[in-house]
């Protein structure tokens, strides 16, 4: 199966990944309730669950801010009910948002946001495996950061 | 160390309560909830200390420690007690119960408990968020012989930073002043009562440093006098002021030693950044943030303790980083090009 993954207009590339599945489009049906992460990807000692958000308007864009960390707690929780969950494995969270000319600023204000609504303001307090760290990108900061590891593109 | 505090019916107080640990304590909160209140009543207790012994340690008594309070503050004991409790037969008293090195020691402004005295060792320093240092010429001079409007810390920051150099000082020492140097530019020279900084340019009045790098300075001279040392309290409000970002890691860097090395802190801010640089170094060090807020007047100004900056609840700052980014995302990213 390809690991080149297509979400929106972009155009992930996990071919270094051990595995990488379009995670809400093929597991999460199963289990109605949950809302999956668009992406399932991995790796050697990492799990990430990966969602794009392509926000479109004012509101859609705000609204976005207090729902982002829903996909990624259930996309935990469908592998916890499923007892999938690897302990060897660090479980992360990335949002990619799709929108160029968001700032730095916006996005480690985003990124804190997340975290907290994560429940990640205290790491010390969680003692099982959980989502250890979550962070959010738009397509210039995630390729500075992985364009080694697994770039993305935009779709032309 | 002060290991808790206790205070009822005092400024915007009620009844608070507030455990510390023994390294950085950092206050937020908006402005009125009594940040700096907190810090002069935490610098009270060694700026009160008399009668010291052979082995240093001090003493303090009720009396003067009440005399040493209505100095830090300005203020005459009674007029310190909260205006709008809700406790009308308590109406004047206030009280203060500190709990250092497992010893309590408590104080009302009411009755005096002729017994309640404590032995202490602590040494105590308070940096006010005003720099005294470039006004210096003929302030202490001035102060001894007027009754000026001027709280004590105000007095105690000048008799500070005049101490000569320590005879010996040691290669951690040393190594945190080299790194104050090497930002502000040089070393730090007194002559009669005026601070200049000595640059390569030549030596420069303080008057013409930067505000930032006199706060720098300010603590390359702790450094230096050996003031800032085991067992020391430093109180500092504010130390963001007047300093670009850019040179809190050096500051924070600092910091972070000193507490490594016994200093107990407690830190009143406004500032994110400096925030967030403690909170990415508190795995490694002992650090608590404690957030003041004031849910209603009748209850008065309530602290929430938090191990981390995302839990720290009523956070003003983060919820005007919030309507910024929303702004943002109003005026900027949506807008028709």
């Amino acid at each position: 199966m390809s690991k080149i993954l297509k979400e929106k207009k972009l155009k992930f590339d996990f071919t270094l990944a051990r595995d990488a599945i379009k995670f809400d489009d093929d597991r999460i049906p199963e289990m109605k309730f949950l809302k999956g992460v668009d992406f399932l990807i991995e790796w050697d000692h990492e799990i990430w669950f990966v969602e794009v958000k392509k926000p479109k308007n004012v509101k859609k864009m705000k609204r976005m801010k207090t729902k982002m960390h829903l996909q990624g707690k259930d996309s935990f929780l469908y592998l916890y009910l499923n007892d999938r969950i690897d302990k060897d494995k660090s479980l992360i969270y990335y949002v990619l948002i799709d929108k160029e000319d968001i700032s730095k600023k916006s996005l480690t204000f985003l990124t804190e946001y997340l975290n907290r609504n994560v429940g990640l303001e205290n790491k010390d307090m969680i003692k099982n495996k959980y989502i250890e760290s979550a962070s959010v990108f738009n397509e210039a900061t995630w390729n500075k950061r992985f364009n080694s590891q697994c770039p993305v593109k935009r779709i032309t | 160390m002060i290991e808790s505090l206790e205070i009822k019916n005092f400024t915007c107080f009620e009844d608070i309560k507030i455990d510390f640990v023994p390294g950085i304590n950092i206050f937020i909160g908006d402005n009125g909830t009594g940040k700096t209140h907190i810090l002069k009543l935490l610098y009270t207790i060694p700026s009160s200390k008399t009668k010291v012994s052979k082995d240093e340690t001090g003493y303090i008594d009720e009396i003067s420690y009440l005399l040493e309070v209505e100095s830090i503050f300005l203020s005459e004991s009674n007029a310190l007690t909260r205006k709008s409790s809700s406790k009308k037969e308590e109406i004047k008293k206030f009280v203060l119960i500190f709990n250092i090195d497992g010893k309590p020691f408590t104080v009302t402004n009411e009755q005096h408990n002729w017994l309640a005295s404590l032995n202490c060792d602590i040494n105590g320093v308070y940096i006010p968020a005003k720099d005294m240092l470039a006004n210096a010429p003929y302030f202490l001079s001035t102060y001894k012989k007027y009754d000026m409007h001027f709280e004590k810390v105000y007095a105690d920051v000048l008799l500070n930073s005049y101490l000569p150099p320590l005879r010996k000082l040691n290669d951690r020492q040393k190594a945190w002043m080299k790194k104050i140097e090497d930002v502000i530019g040089g070393e730090i020279a007194i002559k009669g009562e005026k601070f200049f900084l000595k640059s390569e340019v030549g030596e420069i009045d303080f008057m013409l440093v930067s505000e930032g790098w006199r706060r720098l300075a300010h603590l390359w001279l702790l450094i230096r006098c050996g003031l800032l040392d085991q067992g020391t309290e430093l109180c500092w409000d504010e130390p963001e002021t007047n300093l670009n970002p850019s040179m809190f890691p050096v500051l924070v860097d600092v910091l972070l030693e000193l507490q490594e090395m016994g200093v107990q802190m407690f830190i009143a801010t406004h500032s994110y950044y400096l925030l967030k640089r403690f909170d990415l170094q508190r795995k490694d060090h002992s650090v608590k943030f404690y957030s003041l807020y004031e849910k209603n007047k009748k209850e008065g100004v309530k602290c929430d303790p938090a191990d981390t900056y995302l839990e720290l609840s009523h956070n003003k700052i983060d919820e005007e980083n919030e309507k910024i980014y929303d702004l943002t995302v109003e005026n900027e990213l949506f807008k028709k090009k």
